[in-house]
């Protein structure tokens, strides 16, 4: 028995919206599984989704959300990492170029940017498996967090160039013993997620600066060379989602 | 007040009910409230309340593959679920005596 499409669409949100609000994995995986055997249940005796739902997605997801715990625990042992791998992002592009240095105001601005962004994603997503919008609203709003994200970062390393003088610039060696750890934490994210995301994506960030400090480069080139992993590290990004999506409705066409 | 409304706060009692009987999974609770006579829920407005139910420790539940259909999850009363059952029952006599005169007098 093959689930319709709008019912897959449904689970697959639920699945996101409760992922999102902070829920446990094993409890999101039991009542999606639970779900879709009563959906499988009611198709077949032709009923639709509405009868399930009740018309209105978004309110039943609410209410299946308000009954389960949020596993805070869970979410509290998630942020180790994260800061780890979210200052190895910040770093270690950085230290691979040589021209890492620390100013009292990326130290503060920087954790605050990485937060608000990833929280505006989270929220992006939380609110995406809910609402009924087209896949090119889904796309502006990812890209414009992005894009703000990007530009915020760029407005502070801009004004920290010309107005903050840094208190500490580590020698080229320890920039490379920087790198490397960043590296190892990239790895160790890898593992620990069971994703490549946090390999790939660095990948694209890094790779092309550790290259080109072996090459001799003129810095217009290499900024160009730079948007344009940047770019397509977010394409690919995108592709990534897209392809995680499909796997949770594998019958979505 | 609408009869779903008014349904919400003896759902709970209704579904104790139900797997007071027997052992039984979600879509059979929706047939059996059906063939009593209540079709004014939506189908899905009883999971969160067998959610509520199984975190209150009323129920306990177990995913069983079933040879033909869907995989299920099967839910049972617990002492304490046939405690609370036992006591909706009181109640709900209780309050639908009190209405039924309170109506009829009106007459």
């Amino acid at each position: 028995m093959v689930l319709s499409k709008d019912s897959q669409e449904f689970i697959a949100n639920l699945k996101l919206y409760l992922m999102t609000s902070g829920k446990k994995d094993s409890e999101i995986k039991e009542i999606a599984e639970e779900l879709r055997g009563h959906l499988e249940d009611a198709e077949s005796r032709g009923k639709n989704l509405d009868t399930v739902t009740g018309g209105s997605p978004e309110a039943y997801m609410k209410n299946i959300s308000s009954e389960m715990t949020t596993d805070f625990y869970g979410l509290i042992k998630l942020m180790p990492m994260f800061i780890l791998l979210l200052i190895a992002y910040f770093m270690t592009g950085s230290a691979v170029r040589g021209d890492l240095s620390f100013s009292l105001l990326k130290l503060i601005s920087f954790p605050i940017i990485g937060a608000a962004g990833i929280g505006a994603y989270i929220l992006a997503f939380r609110k995406m498996a809910s609402k009924k919008w087209s896949r090119k609203k889904e796309f502006t709003i990812l890209l414009c967090i992005q894009l703000i994200t990007v530009g915020l970062l760029s407005a502070v390393l801009f004004a920290d160039i010309f107005y903050f003088e840094p208190f500490y610039i580590p020698s080229r060696e320890v920039m490379w013993v920087i790198a490397a750890i960043g590296v190892i934490i990239f790895i160790i994210g890898a593992i620990w997620s069971k994703t490549w995301i946090t390999i790939i994506i660095p990948l694209f960030l890094i790779a092309p600066d550790f290259i080109m400090t072996f090459m001799d480069i003129d810095e217009t080139t290499g900024l160009y060379v730079n948007m344009g992993t940047f770019v397509g590290g977010f394409l690919l990004f995108m592709a990534y989602l897209l392809i995680q999506n499909k796997k949770q409705n594998p019958h979505h066409a | 007040m609408s009869s779903s409304q008014m349904l919400k706060g003896i759902l709970d009692g209704c579904l104790l009910a139900i797997i007071h009987r027997r052992e039984t999974y979600g879509y059979e609770m929706i047939e059996k409230l059906e063939l009593y006579g209540f079709r004014m829920v939506s189908e899905g407005s009883i999971y969160p309340v067998l959610l509520r139910l199984q975190k209150e420790g009323f129920v306990k539940s177990v995913m069983k593959e079933s040879p033909s259909g869907p995989k299920r999850k099967y839910y049972t009363l617990t002492s304490e679920g046939e405690q609370e059952y036992l006591e909706f029952k009181e109640r709900w006599d209780n309050l639908s005596q009190s209405v039924n005169r309170l109506v009829k007098e009106e007459k």
